[in-house]
């Protein structure tokens, strides 16, 4: 698995809204937050986390799936985020907290969608 | 006379050591060897049970969080726990919920008969369930005094690893949330013989059926442990009492609870809220009764969209694995000692879970020099 070290990343403050989890969220490191740049390769619009899958380049050129875990349907609906709203081959920008064990995956804080809209 | 002496020579050895200097549950070499300390508010530097957990989200990043990690803490900072700010035990004199439930009964005259159209109107999605059944704002030693010496240990076991960002959650493993999931009700389906709750939660839906028929619990040799129990109720005018019993032991409420779990409940509309209250009956896992306030609020956004779910965790947390596809392309089982073999008769999958994250967790630290 590619380390998020390959990745491009950035470290800002974390803004992200209330939402309730069905597990904890201790595997995620939320002392970072990791940009992601990727086309986007499906959207499982479900509960209990809806999940957004990218193709993102690492430093190398090689492609890695890359795993996005948000909210529930029904917070996801709150923020405005809709089934069609990321759709495959759609080129997105997320800010995540990333997995803390380095495996390519997160715990999405704001998503620019490929309109130019943001949703946190 | 001798054990007063001895009495005294504990207080003040104990009075003598500086509280900085007493073992806490964040310092602590094992946790299993304090036990005169787990029932003292210091020994968790005074922090709550939420804020135990809280510290656990990020562990290992001094407790940095923001957004749905707001409460997030650094790893053993002190708490604002207060003792005594929430009760957690029962005011009542009954030793047993059926003594409780029978006095309730007596109280409202048998009961009153509604029609449909004297029947209370609790139309509209709620979101609520009981409150401070964790402790709330008390110190996590308030939620370990209320325990029995065996579940006590267990708490304390749950706490720590939490404190640590090692959590054991139902859902995480796609197993039911039980029966204190199943009080957080979004709908109540009333009629004048039978109410029913209904919950969407992420991972699973949550039903119940509280029979106010008058026909009472199924016959004692009939009785058997179900994962949200069997409710029977009666209504005293407008409000609405049940007594659950056959409840399966679980996780959740204080802390865990055991097959002999039974509950008296009390729901009352008042405008847009549903206030009520809950009496635990449990000597197995608790030293006495224990109560709790019930309280829904009448959710107003009514948005088509935010309609309830039929849930599964399966969607996202996947298959269970017991059952697989062997080399010969059969749908096969696994047996006990087979790789990723989960024993479907553990009735504490919780204690499983943390006795192992405890060994690993102490093996980790060690190799990192910790």
């Amino acid at each position: 698995m590619k380390r998020i070290a390959l990745l491009t990343a950035a470290l800002a403050l974390a803004v992200a809204a209330p939402a309730l989890s069905h597990h904890s969220h201790a595997m995620f490191d939320h002392s970072k937050e990791v940009t992601v740049t990727g086309t986007v390769t499906e959207f499982a619009y479900r509960n209990p986390h809806v999940l957004l899958y990218l193709d993102i380049k690492s430093d190398t050129g090689e492609t890695v799936k890359y795993e996005i875990e948000m909210s529930n349907i029904s917070n996801t609906v709150r923020r405005g985020i809709r089934p069609a709203t990321f759709k495959p081959g759609d080129v997105v920008t997320a800010k995540v907290h990333p997995l803390k064990d380095g495996r390519a995956g997160g715990n999405y804080v704001t998503i620019v969608a490929a309109d130019g809209k943001t949703y946190d | 006379m001798a054990s007063r002496s001895i009495a005294a020579f504990i207080v003040g050895l104990s009075l003598s050591v500086p509280a900085s200097a007493q073992t806490t549950i964040f310092t602590t070499a094992d946790f299993h060897q304090d036990r005169e300390r787990w029932a003292d508010p210091s020994y968790y530097e005074n922090n709550t049970v939420g804020q135990l957990r809280g510290m656990g989200i990020n562990f290992d990043s001094g407790g940095r969080g923001s957004g749905q990690e707001a409460a997030a803490r650094a790893y053993g900072s002190k708490g604002t726990g207060r003792v005594g700010a929430l009760d957690l035990a029962s005011p009542y004199p009954f030793k047993t919920a059926t003594e409780h439930y029978e006095a309730l009964l007596k109280q409202a005259r048998g009961g009153t008969r509604h029609t449909k159209t004297t029947i209370p109107d609790w139309r509209g999605r709620w979101s609520g369930g009981p409150v401070g059944l964790d402790g709330g704002p008390n110190p996590a030693s308030s939620v370990a005094a209320m325990l029995q010496p065996e579940y006590r240990e267990r708490f304390v076991q749950e706490v720590k690893a939490a404190a640590e960002g090692r959590v054991w959650g139902a859902g995480a493993f796609c197993l039911p949330g039980g029966f204190f999931a199943s009080l957080d009700a979004e709908e109540f389906i009333v009629t004048p013989d039978r109410v029913w709750t209904l919950a969407a939660g992420n991972g699973e839906n949550y039903i119940r059926w509280i029979y106010t028929d008058g026909s009472g619990h199924t016959p004692k040799d009939a009785e058997f442990a179900k994962w949200h129990g069997e409710s029977i109720g009666f209504w005293d005018r407008d409000a609405l009492i049940v007594h659950t019993n056959q409840v399966r032991g679980w996780k959740g409420g204080l802390s865990e609870f055991s097959d002999q779990l039974e509950t008296v409940e009390r729901y009352r509309r008042v405008g847009n809220r549903i206030e009520g209250e809950i009496t635990l009956y449990d000597p197995e896992v608790f030293v006495r009764p224990v109560r709790a306030n019930m309280k829904f609020e009448l959710d107003t956004n009514t948005a088509p969209e935010l309609r309830p779910l039929y849930n599964t965790c399966t969607d996202t947390n996947g298959p269970s694995a017991k059952v697989f596809m062997d080399e010969r392309g059969i749908l096969n089982e696994r047996l006990p000692g087979d790789p990723l073999y989960w024993n479907a008769a553990d009735p504490h999958p919780w204690r499983t879970y943390l006795d192992e994250s405890d060994k690993r967790y102490e093996r980790y630290r060690k190799t990192q020099g910790r």
